[in-house]
């Protein structure tokens, strides 16, 4: 029999492709897409958690507002200030976690540790925990009074340590949501630019020693060039996870401390989804809210572009 | 000389990566001893260990209740999860049809950033479930399967791929039924990416939490979380429950441990 013209050649029917993919499909569009164009609208409206049901409710009947959500927004100083809070949140997690991750993968390059894999499979934990029940952990570890964590902190800080509780600090709870991330995320970017150094062809390191490099410019000069490109791009990837921080915060200590910053209560340490879901939980401005999440899908959207042009960058594949 | 420089050093370097690693899990190691523990606090007094506390946990009428929810819960998100994607990432691999790659492109993309959206889709989601009627446990599986979607099929393709196409090519040229062409030949060499796909949507229900507390579903995380704050004098109850719940999960992460390592690289390498 001759050989099916290349193998990308259909031998099934189209329709068949199109009867097994429809529904996940529809599915995904349904309670994914659905929703966001969905929030176009709200984002329009003054909808708040009675009228959205009942729209001719008298005190506040259902209304399309124009663009005055958005006009509120931009003249609002806490979203600025939630903005703000959370680029340094991406200034300070992500050389965090990269330090950590790509000093790791170095240590445990070496082979002159006795028990590396056990340590190393070992160090992988935080990645077979499920996230919340990491965050929970580090909740209980950080307790002002019992967590085993927090004389470790009061160390460092020089104070009692105070990110959870009824008196936490807004920088003792922002300092703690950066080694939350650091511990979710340095398992992935230990194994990924592990995986880089030992794929460096051995006769490279060997031509250095021979021409009499130091561990120190060794690693330096020629290990550190080759996995650059990795590093990068493992920083592209974890700076996403740190731009959508919501979990952390969100189940550490609901945002930090309350205050009243420009004459509105907000959490001290509100990151940008968890400022939405404030406003959404606690404001019940919902048309406000969903204005405030289009906003964010759209500096989401800016991320995944430089992704995706990273990815194509590194050839496509 | 040398050789003894040469152990030094190596005595050396295993004691930083020790304390670097010992450090890193201190939380983990605590709570596993101290849930062991009948004090609410760790006590490296033999005397103090006791599995009590997991009895009385298991014994807890919201624990069990809890259990229940999330592995009914968990059940249907696999078994929808298979029923919904393996099909679709089949045919990613082995047709050819208009928009494929767009599609494929999409999902990769989504998938990068669905946690954000996931969120930020929260006041919609909300709004327009209760205005149809859908806020329901019923409904919840098939929130946890959509939001999976896109990263999963792309991954299964990726498996399905490398599956060789000879085998079901065949059967359709030689004219199978359909019975035989699915449960006979495409199933049975396919076991490794179904088993992926059915961890990966087991953990994903088993460990979500911001939809169902959201709905105010109490599965376990839910419940975990009510009681976290509540527990914090009762450190050793709270963590006998997190190592209840993290069982099922670190049962599977050793299943699949390859698994998720192959799956992060292929996000990896776009």
């Amino acid at each position: 029999m001759a050989k099916p013209k290349g193998k990308e050649e259909l031998l099934f029917p189209a329709k068949i492709a199109l009867l097994l993919t429809i529904p996940s499909l529809f599915l995904f569009i349904f309670f994914n897409i659905w929703p966001i164009a969905f929030s176009v609208y709200l984002a329009f409206t003054n909808a708040n958690q009675i009228n959205v049901y009942n729209p001719e409710y008298p005190a506040r009947p259902l209304r399309f507002i124009g663009l005055s959500n958005f006009v509120q927004l931009f003249n609002d100083p806490a979203f600025y200030y939630s903005l703000l809070k959370t680029l340094l949140f991406l200034g300070t997690s992500v050389p965090l976690k990269m330090l950590v991750g790509v000093g790791l993968a170095f240590l445990f390059s070496s082979p002159l540790i006795y028990g590396k894999r056990v340590m190393r499979g070992l160090l992988l934990t935080p990645w077979a925990l499920p996230a919340i029940l990491s965050v929970m952990i580090w909740r209980g570890a950080l307790d002002p009074r019992y967590g085993p964590m927090t004389p470790f902190f009061s160390l460092i800080v020089g104070r009692p340590f105070q990110a959870v509780g009824t008196t936490m600090n807004e920088w003792d709870s922002f300092l703690a949501y950066n080694i939350i991330e650091m511990w979710l995320a340095y398992p992935f970017v230990m194994t990924v630019v592990g995986g880089a150094i030992s794929g460096i062809p051995k006769e490279i390191i060997e031509a250095s020693i021979v021409d009499g490099a130091g561990v120190f410019s060794r690693t330096t000069k020629v290990v550190l060039p080759l996995i650059m490109r990795t590093v990068a791009f493992v920083a592209v990837l974890t700076s996403g996870a740190s731009l959508q921080a919501f979990l952390i915060p969100f189940v550490l200590n609901d945002g930090g401390p309350m205050k009243i910053f420009a004459g509105k209560l907000i959490s001290s340490n509100d990151l940008l989804l968890l400022y939405g879901y404030h406003r959404f939980m606690r404001d019940y401005e919902w048309g406000y809210a969903a204005a405030f999440y289009l906003i964010v899908v759209m500096i989401l959207s800016v991320y995944v572009y430089i992704w995706f042009k990273f990815v194509f960058q590194r050839g496509g594949k | 000389m040398a050789t003894l420089k040469l152990y030094l050093l190596k005595l050396f370097l295993t004691a930083v990566a020790f304390s670097i690693t010992a450090t890193l899990l201190y939380p983990v190691v605590y709570i596993f001893l101290t849930a062991f523990s009948r004090l609410p606090t760790l006590s490296l007094d033999i005397s103090y260990f006791t599995i009590e506390n997991f009895v009385s946990v298991i014994n807890d009428a919201d624990f069990r209740n809890s259990l229940i929810l999330s592995s009914l819960v968990s059940g249907a998100t696999v078994f929808l999860a298979l029923l919904f994607i393996t099909p679709a990432a089949y045919a990613f691999s082995r047709f050819k049809f208009r928009g494929k790659s767009t599609a494929l492109y999409s999902y990769l993309i989504f998938s990068q950033v669905s946690g954000g959206f996931g969120v930020a889709s929260l006041v919609a989601l909300f709004v327009f479930l209760g205005k149809l009627n859908l806020v329901s446990i019923y409904v919840l599986p098939f929130l946890y399967v959509s939001g999976m979607v896109p990263f999963n099929t792309w991954l299964l393709k990726n498996y399905f791929d490398n599956i060789p196409r000879e085998l079901d090519e065949a059967a359709f040229v030689d004219g199978s039924s359909w019975w035989t062409l699915i449960f006979r030949v495409i199933l049975p060499s396919s076991k490794a990416p179904i088993l992926v796909l059915a961890i990966f949507a087991f953990m994903g229900a088993w460990s979500e939490f911001i939809l169902a507390n959201l709905f105010g579903f109490r599965t376990l995380p839910v419940l975990m979380y009510k009681y976290v704050g509540a527990y914090t004098t009762y450190w050793n109850m709270f963590a006998a429950t997190a190592i209840l719940y993290a069982i099922p999960i670190i049962i599977m992460y050793m299943t699949a441990q390859r698994f998720i390592g192959e799956a992060v690289r292929m996000g990896v390498k776009g």
